[in-house]
């Protein structure tokens, strides 16, 4: 029985609520509708607006008919131009290289060029400019301007500062390039399949944008809900954000052009492999081959983009060595680390650390003639970084090439600290040619003991001089004079320590990192890094040539003789250079310790080698 | 530009380059003579001072040598002498 009314109790309170729900439907339906409707519209409206995005100049010029180019905005640069909406304010990056009138501005500047040639008397020398300049303007107007992607930093819906980079591009008939934001933006549409290893023509809408005064990040409760896709395609996106897909997608969106983006990936990632490898079953300068290494197999990794401007290393890269502080900041770990006693103990011998950097202009010299092999172009600059790799000082060469040739410094640093490694297999062969048996054995008088007060005077005096005489290489010379007076003066141990070991060994391991994030394929698989490692291990045998020749010069013109050996350590690879010069002298003399005689052009090797750096600097700098 | 002209451009970055090296380093070879002579006279300010040396008994000395000994620290000095004077 109480079964009985319970089951009717149900029952009735089920039909009460199928009779509001029916009472409800009829609303509920409409508003559901009206929704739909919506819903439905707001797609539309989507749909259009992505369709009505114009791919074209000519489509934007149709769609917005008070289009006009913003001067204003526009960087002195042939490849983009800003065009602006006066209604809306919005401005759109189009592409524009190879149109009439970058051709015409290309030829005019070429004709300028040839009508100087002419004036000289250099008839031959205008009608190859003017004959260049011709057959750059057609080849680039039969490939409708095509450049190609090499990275893309934004996307819809981002806000970006002034400052930023956007895109790397290579048009053709140009140089590989970023693009850089001028002033602040928020993205509001991008061209559709702008992605790595994708070609722009002539004439394409690259983004749309809005110039932007303010950002405020707040807002709207529940602006931010957002629903994950369908199944199929949460698993599309899903391949699609994969590694192998990315290199897949790279190299055959147009194989012959972009394959050094995907399989290129692949063989950086060897590279790397090879140089972990060096580093720890070789031995090969472990400390800095071993974060390179590892940083370029982290810059290759697809999509992860840890070397672009957003990445851990693109952020590194930025504010350690662009800004030029870890290398400083490496030559005052080695000034506090570095006895100059050798070399005040017996002055004379920094002139051989002074021929030694005879290697550096011999290998820049020599970099400007591997121009004549086709698919190396080296400018002064890129010449002159090449050169400062003979300086055998890693951070020098990383300091002057982030500031002439940062596209080469991953090649750079590279080569330069592999051939810093090899000083000890290098150098021997070259010291022999050199020299005879006689001069090898030859002794040297045994080094005054310098006093302390000379020590701490040394720094001071050459901070001095530097600012004096060469002020481009006081960021350098200075702080390596800054951590050299701490070891001497004695009052300030804790940060002599500091500086020779936790602070370097700080500074090495982002330095080695921010280098790795340089060996990205499409910067080091090219002619020119073969250019660069065969210049780089001429610069090296060069200085070790001149540094030993010097020493016979010096012992033809002076009573007191040096043993030729010691030149070879001019280089400055400290202590490196040093120990080979006095391992050699062994061979030949058991007794005849030439180590601390060897000290004294290795340290003033390092001197040397920065105020080459600084010549460099102050000659090329301005280009 | 054409080769040529690059390649006069290094030339001039060479000559340039390795006579300011040059002079630079000249200059400092100078300037650490001169200083060295000029701090000449006070060559020990600043030199930490060594610990007067305890005086031992000279018998007590000589007498904890064995004549082997003595013989050994004999030819040792011997030969430094000679080493010294470049024999």
């Amino acid at each position: 029985m109480r079964n009985f009314i319970l089951a009717i109790l149900f029952a009735f309170l089920c039909s009460a609520g199928l009779a509001v729900s029916a009472q409800d439907a009829a609303p509920l339906q409409a508003a559901a509708n009206q929704a739909q409707a919506a819903a439905a519209d707001a797609a539309k409206a989507v749909e259009t607006a992505k369709s009505a995005f114009p791919k074209k100049l000519s489509d934007l010029e149709a769609k917005i008919p008070g289009l006009k180019r913003n001067s204003q905005m526009s960087e002195p640069d042939e490849c983009f131009d800003w065009y602006e909406d006066p209604a809306t304010g919005h401005v759109y990056l189009v592409y524009v290289w190879g149109n009439a009138e970058t051709m015409a501005k290309f030829e005019a500047d070429a004709a300028a060029v040839a009508a100087e040639k002419l004036l000289a008397g250099d008839e031959a020398g205008a009608k190859l400019v003017t004959d260049n300049a011709k057959s750059v303007v057609e080849a680039t107007r039969a490939a409708k301007g095509y450049g190609l992607v090499y990275s893309v930093s934004f996307a819809k819906g981002k806000d970006l500062h002034d400052g930023r980079e956007i895109l790397i591009v290579k048009p053709v008939n140009r140089s590989k390039g970023k693009v850089i934001l001028a002033r602040s933006m928020a993205v509001e549409n991008m061209k559709d399949g702008l992605l790595v290893a994708s070609s722009l023509e002539t004439g394409d809408v690259v983004g749309e944008f809005l110039p932007a005064l303010l950002y405020n990040e707040s807002v709207r409760e529940g602006s931010q809900a957002k629903s994950l896709p369908g199944f199929g395609t949460a698993i599309n996106n899903l391949w699609h954000s994969t590694g192998i897909y990315d290199i897949y997608r790279q190299t055959t969106a147009d194989f012959s052009k972009t394959w050094i983006l995907g399989l290129g990936r692949l063989l950086m990632m060897f590279v790397a492999l090879i140089l972990l490898y060096l580093a720890i079953v070789k031995g090969f300068e472990p400390l800095l081959l071993l974060p390179i290494g590892f940083g370029a197999l982290l810059a290759n990794i697809p999509l992860a983009g840890i070397s672009g401007p957003d990445g851990l290393q693109g952020m590194i890269y930025m504010v350690g060595i662009e800004s030029g502080v870890f290398p400083c900041l490496i030559f005052m770990g080695v000034g506090a680390m570095t006895d100059f006693g050798p070399m005040l103990a017996n002055p004379r011998t920094a002139l051989l650390g002074a021929a030694a950097q005879f290697g550096i202009f011999g290998a820049l010299l020599g970099a400007l003639a591997l121009n004549v092999v086709p698919g190396i172009t080296f400018n002064i600059k890129d010449a002159a970084s090449i050169g400062i790799i003979g300086g055998a000082d890693g951070p020098t060469s990383i300091f002057v090439t982030s500031r002439l040739s940062p596209s080469l410094l991953g090649a750079i640093a590279v080569a330069a600290y592999s051939y810093m490694a090899l000083v000890p297999i290098i150098q021997p062969p070259i010291m022999k040619l050199c020299t005879t048996e006689a001069e090898r054995k030859i002794r040297m008088k045994q080094l005054r003991a310098v006093p302390k007060i000379e020590k701490i005077c040394f720094p001071v005096l050459i901070t001095l001089l530097c600012a004096f005489l060469l002020p481009d290489a006081a960021p350098l010379i200075g702080m390596l004079m800054l951590g050299n007076l701490m070891r001497e003066c004695g009052v300030v141990d804790r940060l002599s320590d500091t500086a020779q070991n936790a602070l370097i060994n700080i500074v090495t391991i982002f330095l080695g990192i921010a280098v790795g994030s340089k060996l990205s394929a499409e910067q080091f698989l090219s002619l020119q890094t073969l250019g660069i490692l065969v210049m780089g291990c001429c610069a090296f045998c060069i200085a070790t040539a001149a540094g030993v020749m010097f020493a016979k010069i010096m012992n033809l013109l002076s009573k007191e003789k040096i043993n030729p050996l010691i030149g070879a350590a001019g280089v400055s690879a400290v202590p490196m250079a040093a120990r080979v010069a006095n391992k050699l002298g062994l061979e030949y003399d058991s007794q005849n310790f030439l180590l601390m005689h060897a000290m004294g052009p290795n340290v003033s090797g390092v001197i040397g080698s920065a105020v080459a750096a600084g010549v460099l600097l102050s000659l090329c700098g301005g280009l | 530009m054409n080769l040529g002209s690059l390649i006069f451009d290094g030339l001039k970055a060479m000559v340039l380059g390795m006579l300011w090296v040059f002079c630079f380093l000249s200059i400092m070879i100078v300037c650490m003579k001169v200083m060295s002579k000029a701090l000449a006279p006070f060559s020990n300010f600043l030199e930490p001072v060594a610990p007067a040396p305890k005086k031992k008994k000279a018998s007590g000395a000589k007498a904890a040598l064995s004549p082997e000994d003595r013989v050994r620290a004999l030819a040792a000095i011997e030969a430094v002498k000679l080493y010294r004077a470049g024999k």
